[in-house]
């Protein structure tokens, strides 16, 4: 018979360890691998949180976004130095020089805006765009007997061939959801936050990063309306685990390492306390966490 | 295509552009009266009642596209002023205008339940018309003053929806086969339809939702692009520059999500049409997306 704990106790993984997964070649790879197939076979139930589940659409809708943005900004900035329609110029080898000269311009239109480390994330993830383009100029230049191609038609295509990696990627993660049984929770289905948990995440727990406060408040949240032991799963050393023990201590909430969180989530269980009663016995007012409305939320 | 078409999709001129409107809305009016008449389908499946004669009556339609219509508009986020009803009467008008010119109300009530294939036709007139209107939608946004998320979305709901319809064309096709033969059969038949459709409710459901979620984007452009209550879903060129970007990103992240998740109930029992991966540009948009993660693991938000 399989141990109580597995089908009473909630794992939320976080946007970064789902993302590494559908990704498939992260670094962390073999710690997310270890996660998800035992989380198969042992039945355990996953959980994605609301913030966790739009990150993730959001990061693949946003990414693709910018690969065809960028596609549409070299098109913007060649156009102008060309006196033709880019249709009546061949995608010839010696574009490769423009895309090279229109790069510069076209990292400071798309960074314009951005400041800091995503300035230059942004500037890193033109280099793609931009790989994009000279490789598609060099095959087509390798390419016998079909009729050439124009510049036009090069970006064109460009543009619509991400709508194979955009709905492959959008599919990986919907495979993910039904791999794991992952289940979704609509904020409403959960008490609110208390006015002043972001506040203790913030100071008590020292979580720096707003996002992760508010799948730290997400996750504490289910867990004082469900009553049921609730993990976060994540590689992310510098806000969560870093601070794993500051945020059990003020919120019960397990932060785990993908690796571990089977065994430590085992012995939470085990302790035989549910939350409420884990947070009574620790002197933790979880009323101070949520907002605890008069008439019980229906159960989900 | 042809690289002058390429050229006008993507800077449309001004005559273009009005085309494009105009075709728009005469696509949407179609292909939300073409869901309609789908649903009104499965709904009287769903409750035995597919060869009922008291389902083909000008009253029964009404009351499903009243009911259909209700559920696209439910939860839209409105401009002040703007109410749900007044969305609700203006594509119900939409659909009328649609049954009107195409004689549809006399031809529901022509249905005679226990004639060879009346009730598969009018089913397959749906799902034809849906799958010859949808490609056409997508293209529209492909337009730069569009956010390229949206055409790129669209475009997946779309071949999702046309992969979809093949399939429950495929399903229905045994409708013809289980069809009543005489008065007598009738409540048999309409259970065996009923349990026949049983397996795929939960894929029915989620296309349906999804559908509706495609309508909402378009409906809550439009709304927001109106200068007044008149020009609520009338010809006009649509914009995002007043669409708040909280309700446009609510809105995608509805449609993108309840896209997957017909996928997914679909590739239960159907393969789905694959779009051709190009290798460089997988790589790419796997780099994109490694980039954009980093952020957070460094702790860094703006």
């Amino acid at each position: 018979l399989p141990e109580k704990w597995i089908s009473a106790t909630r794992l939320c993984p976080d946007a970064n360890v789902i993302l590494e997964k559908v990704l498939k070649d992260s670094p962390f790879g073999a710690k997310v691998d270890f996660y998800c197939d035992m989380s198969k076979k042992l039945g355990t139930v996953s959980l994605l949180l609301p913030a966790v589940h739009r990150e993730v659409n959001s990061i693949i809708r946003s990414c693709a976004g910018f690969f065809i943005d960028g596609v549409r900004t070299y098109r913007k900035v060649i156009s102008a130095s060309f006196d033709k329609p880019l249709d009546q110029i061949p995608a010839g080898l010696e574009i490769v020089r423009t895309i090279r000269l229109s790069t510069p311009e076209v990292r400071k239109r798309i960074c314009s805006g951005w400041s800091g480390s995503k300035r230059e994330k942004a500037s890193s993830a033109v280099g793609e765009v931009e790989a994009v383009l000279v490789e598609g100029l060099y095959l087509g230049a390798n390419k016998t007997g079909s009729k050439p191609r124009t510049l036009g038609q090069l970006l064109d295509e460009t543009e619509l061939k991400m709508r194979g990696p955009y709905s492959e990627y959008n599919d990986r993660y919907g495979n993910l959801i039904t791999d794991l049984k992952a289940l979704t929770v609509p904020e409403n289905k959960m008490h609110p936050s208390s006015s002043t948990i972001d506040q203790m995440l913030q100071e008590d727990c020292n979580i720096a990063n707003n996002g992760d406060r508010i799948i730290v408040s997400q996750a504490v949240r289910f867990m004082f309306t469900q009553n049921t032991w609730t993990a976060i799963v994540t590689n992310d050393h510098e806000d969560l685990l870093s601070n794993k023990g500051k945020i059990e201590k003020h919120c019960l909430l397990l932060i785990c390492d993908p690796l571990y969180v089977f065994d430590e989530m085992r012995e939470k269980f085990q302790s035989g306390l549910a939350p409420i009663e884990a947070a009574a016995q620790s002197s933790i007012d979880y009323r101070q966490l949520v907002r605890v409305p008069s008439v019980p939320s229906r159960i989900v | 295509l042809e690289p002058s078409e390429v050229l006008q999709l993507d800077h449309p001129t001004k005559n273009s552009e009005d085309d494009g409107v105009s075709k728009q809305y005469a696509l949407l009016r179609d292909s939300m009266s073409a869901s309609a008449l789908g649903s009104f389908f499965w709904d009287a499946a769903e409750k035995a009642k597919l060869f009922s004669p008291s389902t083909y009556t000008i009253a029964s339609w009404q009351h499903h596209v009243y009911t259909f219509l209700s559920s696209v508009v439910e939860g839209l986020s409105l401009p002040p002023g703007v109410t749900t009803l007044t969305v609700q009467e203006r594509l119900q008008a939409a659909v009328n205008e649609w049954a009107d010119e195409h004689d549809f109300l006399k031809e529901i009530e022509r249905v005679e339940v226990t004639e060879s294939g009346q009730v598969r036709k009018l089913f397959d007139r749906a799902r034809t018309m849906n799958s010859e209107r949808l490609p056409q939608f997508a293209e529209f946004f492909r337009s730069e003053e569009y956010p390229s998320t949206l055409w790129i979305e669209l475009d997946r709901a779309i071949s999702t929806y046309l992969d979809g319809l093949t399939f429950i064309g495929q399903r229905m096709g045994v409708w013809k086969s289980r069809r009543p033969r005489r008065l007598s059969e009738v409540f048999s038949r309409n259970r065996l339809t009923k349990l026949m459709v049983e397996p795929i409710q939960e894929m029915l459901e989620s296309f349906l939702a999804s559908i509706m979620e495609f309508y909402r984007i378009f409906i809550t452009m439009d709304v927001w692009s109106s200068n007044s209550l008149k020009e609520i879903l009338q010809e006009k060129n649509i914009h995002l520059e007043r669409v708040p970007p909280e309700l446009f990103e609510e809105r995608m992240f509805r449609l993108q999500e309840s896209v997957t998740e017909v996928r997914q109930n679909l590739l239960r029992f159907t393969p789905l049409s694959k779009l051709q991966i190009d290798p460089t540009v997988e790589r790419s948009f796997r780099d994109i997306v490694q980039v954009m993660i980093s952020e957070r693991a460094s702790g860094e938000r703006q």
